[in-house]
């Protein structure tokens, strides 16, 4: 057993930190994000050698769970931070970075699959097939709810009081 | 608007998006813990594959259960450690102990004790009628009064329908259920057990640790009432009353009734 995992432990050297951002990106909050990564990968780990022969862009496959688990409201239960290093660990109180940067506050109130097409969309680039294909929607599904985003965080922009809350 | 717009808010999304503030530092022991508990959890498949049988059935729904979810605590019982047909050797217990982690493992002397927990809860399984994650027997979460009535399950088959919610008691022979709660509006709302389990094997008397254990659910926001969702319309309802479950019931999640 141990040889394939210790492949795999460079893969999670090597990607962690993009992984931990896209989290960071795709959740809004670094808590999420570390417990999002963690839970993804221990499962990916568990099966990696077969998901080797599945695909030949893990990176990919790995973005693809994480948006889905992220839909699925992965989170049951908070346990503590352990792959990322958060504000609170470095021994400050954090303020929320993003307190004056009205587009990615609004992002962050999106509905959860909303979010992952605007994520999927903007910052993976991915075509509107392809998240289709990712999230196990239509391609239709993708447009109206990339649409349906991109107005609401034109609306909240525009009139930012109103995420506030 | 036009698309010159809707390309300069695109584009402005991007830009947000590479914001350095997102970036975040992996911890120094990120990749061993992740490792180590990729390691666990595919031993206790591998386990729960070789053992056969109703752990492998349980392992299956639990499976489903966990789709996304953190593994179990580490301190747990797992299949894999205290299974007779997976020997260990001294090198595991190095490695078991350095998986642990922050969390306190079991050592050896704890194997017993928690084999028999295991044992104790499998046979609880096993021998206790079992509320499924949507329903119990043929009733299922969201069935209308008339759908339930046409069961044949009811003690009284001429109570009337609900009005916003009721309860109704089933047939004197079933002694797992208490009564279920019906509503107006969606239906089967709950199923309020008397002597049955979870097919995690979980059951009114469980203690609060195994009920912790088995569903990963250390830090409860309300530390009477466990709220585990099923991942099938509805959630598990443990109450605890001190240091045992005292009440279990399934919940639909679109209910109406209030918490039984």
């Amino acid at each position: 057993m141990g040889n394939d995992l210790a492949d795999f432990g460079e893969f999670v050297d090597a990607e962690l930190p993009g992984l931990l951002r896209y989290g960071y990106v795709l959740t809004g909050n670094p808590h999420d994000a570390s417990d999002l990564v963690q839970t993804v990968l221990e499962k990916i780990g568990s099966k990696w050698p077969s998901i080797r022969r599945k695909t030949s862009d893990p990176v990919a496959y790995i973005r693809r769970s994480m948006a889905n688990a992220h839909i699925s409201r992965w989170r049951r239960v908070k346990r503590e931070t352990l792959v990322a290093e958060t504000p609170e660990q470095r021994g400050y109180t954090p303020a929320d970075p993003f307190e004056h940067e009205p587009l990615v506050r609004a992002v962050r109130e999106l509905p959860p699959r909303q979010r992952a097409v605007v994520v999927m969309r903007y910052y993976e680039g991915l075509s509107e097939y392809e998240i289709a294909e990712a999230l196990g929607i239509s391609a239709g599904t993708v447009k109206s709810q990339a649409s349906k985003a991109i107005s609401t965080l034109r609306t909240k922009v525009a009139d930012p009081v109103e995420s506030d809350g | 608007m036009n698309q010159q717009d809707d390309t300069d808010f695109t584009d402005g999304l991007r830009a947000s998006f590479s914001d350095d503030r997102f970036a975040l530092v992996p911890t120094a022991s990120a990749r061993e813990t992740i490792v180590a508990a990729a390691r666990t959890r595919r031993r206790r498949r591998e386990v729960a594959y070789v053992t056969g049988g109703s752990l492998a059935v349980a392992s299956v729904l639990l499976g489903g259960f966990l789709l996304v979810s953190p593994q179990q605590p580490e301190g747990g019982t797992t299949l894999a450690e205290d299974t007779p047909s997976m020997p260990r050797t001294a090198e595991d217990e190095a490695e078991a102990r350095m998986e642990s982690g922050p969390e306190p493992r079991a050592v050896p002397d704890n194997a017993t004790a928690q084999r028999h927990m295991t044992e104790a809860r499998a046979g609880a399984a096993a021998r206790w009628i079992q509320i499924g994650p949507d329903g119990y027997r043929s009733l299922r979460l969201g069935m209308s009064y008339d759908e339930i009535r046409a069961t044949g399950m009811l003690a009284a088959q001429d109570d009337p329908p609900p009005k916003n919610c009721a309860r109704y008691r089933l047939s004197g022979a079933d002694v797992a259920v208490r009564h279920i709660l019906v509503s107006e509006r969606v239906g089967l709302a709950a199923v309020v057990a008397n002597k049955a389990s979870t097919p995690e094997g979980v059951t009114i008397g469980s203690t609060r640790a195994e009920l912790e254990r088995t569903y990963d659910a250390a830090e409860a926001d309300d530390p009477k009432n466990y709220l585990i969702p099923t991942g099938k319309g509805g959630h598990y309802l443990f109450r605890v009353d001190g240091d045992r479950v005292s009440e279990l019931s399934l919940v639909a999640n679109n209910q109406d009734c209030g918490l039984p």
